[in-house]
């Protein structure tokens, strides 16, 4: 990858060699006897980083899944035209379920952009239904003061956890040891105190007052429970008031998020070059969340309530409302600056299901006039996949039917799509053939036959379409670069 | 080798391949602390690193006198083993809820805040990152460790640094 490194890239090197200089040398004798097993998993536990304070449960985000009913499936090979072979029952031939009908209308207020600096084409769309990573199961209160951040603040999250906090920079809070170190996003400006205290881990970050301060009301505030998760109770005096919080099972709500990535002409994808933009919205779920809260802490207040945060740092902004709205823009180690990256943002609105239809299809088209790589005909239509040195997709052209392709930048391996009342699991890989496979996702890849499926060899790839059964929900595809669930396309 | 079980590797290891079996010690005494250390960028766990770097080792001796280049070979066990090993350790997390990060801080407040947002993206994002900026890869190189397109590997990676980008300024 070539192109002017962004910020992040030296930080990434420097972060990954200093921990495999700390994992030190294995001298681990050989024992060829030894059985051959998958290592067992580490028992996981909360732990806190020295500084950076804030206790953080790590999610990933490709294990968000649903349970549904497994689908058992006896399932036999059968030979087909011109290398096609089709995998299906051994009683029957598959036949498609009819499944939901079409409903646009969960994506209906969905944030869309309107506006982007010429020369940027939409290259990249998918959106999620569900909570974001940010801040799971914490408690965050914000005290300012009067009803502002301006003058000094303290954001606090509290998080179940039990352990001894080691850091450079020991000091007291609520006499107990902690670590002051200075925080991530503005370490010139702001402060974070992290301590444990009965079982909760707690990060105080400040900006606008004294360590010594900050301390003083620290000490003075008051547990609301037995059950420090339920957070501190609202000072009864001193000039710091609680502004807003979120509980934990609140902090982090479902909302109707989307991503969307814009490349300049010549599609420049690596970081800082050329013009790239990456977007992040999200709306809904229950009001006022942390992101709301944490944003406010490094910002003002507008007059509706919209809260807006600039990181020259990493070239971001984001602006989050009390009514749970967010927005995160990303130039992408580019040279667009924030006046440009705020009319971006003034041009975000809600969005009909019309809309984002359209905002669909007008991406799928251009990823269809990517260059054919490979293709295969199987019964139920055309796989594609397309590419080039920068993009690749694939794309299905279901018999009777339109193009469908691939619109995520991060999984163009495969593809799911709702055609007619049929939702069909799409996969091209010039690696290991591709499953996919009903029911929770899992573990490894399981040894039993996928989906019953029809599956082609062309050009170096393997192709790979299954009509989902209607009973199921979600589905795992499986490939040899990794699993990626999908769940039943609304439209 | 080939599938024959692991006394049958040593009993041909004894009689017949002395030679490759010095070369075998030396491939191990080399590459071992590479591959352990890839292993643990992949997996955060120092257990689960030395499990893994073991298992490809003996991979490799199972399948030795066929391998031409060990340490390429050996790299690209240790990433599917890995690769594995994450999608077993997402449903584990799934359930416990929890960060798996039990090596200790570098005392370094923005590489351990660079380490902990790592952890938190997905882990096909994670494995692209490791081999684009550990060890260095290139797009194409990392397509054919993985077996996927280059154009995939760019756009992941792409996607995978906005993802950090956006961790660490959450």
């Amino acid at each position: 990858m070539s192109g002017r490194q962004t910020v992040m890239e030296p930080r990434l090197r420097a972060t990954l060699e200093a921990k495999a200089d700390q994992f030190g040398t294995s001298r681990m004798p050989f024992e060829p006897t030894r059985p051959r097993e998958v290592a067992p998993l580490v028992t996981l536990d909360a732990r806190r980083s020295t500084r950076g304070g804030r206790v953080r449960l790590v999610l990933a985000g490709a294990a968000v899944v649903a349970i549904l009913g497994g689908v058992a499936v006896v399932a036999t090979r059968g030979g087909g035209d011109d290398g096609t072979s089709t995998v299906g029952p051994k009683t029957s031939t598959h036949v498609p379920v009819a499944g939901a009908a079409a409903d646009p209308s969960v994506v209906e207020g969905m944030l869309l952009p309107h506006w982007v600096p010429e020369g940027l084409d939409l290259w990249g769309f998918d959106w999620r239904v569900g909570p974001s990573s940010n801040f799971l199961d914490s408690r965050v209160q914000l005290f300012g003061r009067g009803d502002s951040t301006a003058d000094g603040a303290v954001f606090v999250e509290i998080q179940q956890g039990d352990g001894q906090v080691v850091g450079t920079n020991p000091t007291t809070v609520r006499g107990v040891p902690a670590d002051s170190s200075s925080a991530k996003e503005h370490p010139d400006s702001t402060t974070t105190l992290d301590w444990y205290e009965g079982g909760a881990g707690i990060s105080a970050s400040f900006t606008g007052m004294s360590q010594s301060e900050v301390v003083a009301f620290l000490d003075g505030l008051t547990w609301r429970s037995g059950d420090e998760l339920a957070g501190f109770a609202p000072p009864a005096d001193g000039g710091l008031t609680l502004l807003g919080e979120t509980a934990p099972e609140a902090s982090d709500p479902s909302a109707l998020q989307a991503t969307f990535d814009y490349l300049d002409g010549q599609r420049h994808i690596a970081p800082g070059e050329g013009l790239q933009l990456s977007i992040h919205t999200g709306v809904g779920g229950a009001g006022m969340t942390a992101s709301y809260l944490q944003t406010w802490f490094h910002s003002t207040t507008r007059g509706d309530g919209m809260v807006e945060a600039y990181d020259p740092h990493y070239g971001t902004l984001r602006r989050d409302w009390p009514d749970g709205r967010r927005m995160w823009i990303d130039a992408n180690g580019t040279a667009i600056d924030r006046a440009t990256l705020a009319h971006v943002a003034d041009e975000i609105s809600a969005a009909t299901g019309t809309e984002v239809l359209g905002i669909r299809q007008q991406v799928e088209d251009r990823f269809g006039s990517l260059p054919v790589v490979a293709s295969a005909h199987v019964d139920a239509g055309v796989i594609e996949a397309r590419g080039d040195d920068d993009l690749s997709t694939v794309c299905f052209v279901p018999a009777g039917g339109s193009r469908r392709c691939t619109t995520d930048l991060g999984i163009p391996i495969g593809g799911s799509f709702l055609v007619g009342d049929t939702w069909y699991v799409v996969a091209a890989s010039n690696g290991e053939p591709p499953a996919v496979h009903a029911g929770e996702q899992q573990a490894e890849r399981p040894d039993t036959d996928g989906l019953p499926g029809q599956v082609a060899d062309a050009g170096g790839y393997h192709f790979l379409v299954v009509p989902v059964p209607a009973e199921a929900g979600r589905v795992t595809l499986f490939s040899n670069t990794g699993s990626v669930p999908f769940d039943r396309p609304p439209f | 080798m080939g599938q024959q079980g692991n006394e049958g590797a040593l009993l041909l290891m004894a009689d017949d391949t002395a030679a490759t079996a010095a070369s075998f010690e030396g491939v191990y005494e080399a590459e071992l602390p590479a591959i352990s250390r890839l292993a643990f960028l992949l997996t955060r766990s120092r257990e689960v690193a030395e499990e893994l770097a073991h298992d490809a080792f003996v991979k490799l001796y199972e399948h030795y006198d066929t391998v031409e280049r060990p340490a390429g070979w050996l790299r690209t066990a240790v990433v599917r083993l890995a690769i594995n090993w994450q999608r077993r350790q997402a449903v584990e997390r799934r359930r416990l809820a929890r960060g798996p990060d039990p090596s200790a801080p570098l005392g370094e407040p923005e590489l351990d805040e660079t380490w902990e947002a790592l952890g938190r993206l997905r882990p096909e994002r994670q494995t692209v990152l490791v081999l684009r900026f550990y060890e260095d890869l290139s797009p194409r190189e990392i397509a054919l460790l993985l077996g996927c397109p280059t154009a995939t590997v760019r756009s992941r990676t792409k996607r995978a640094l906005n993802d950090l980008r956006r961790e660490v300024t959450r």
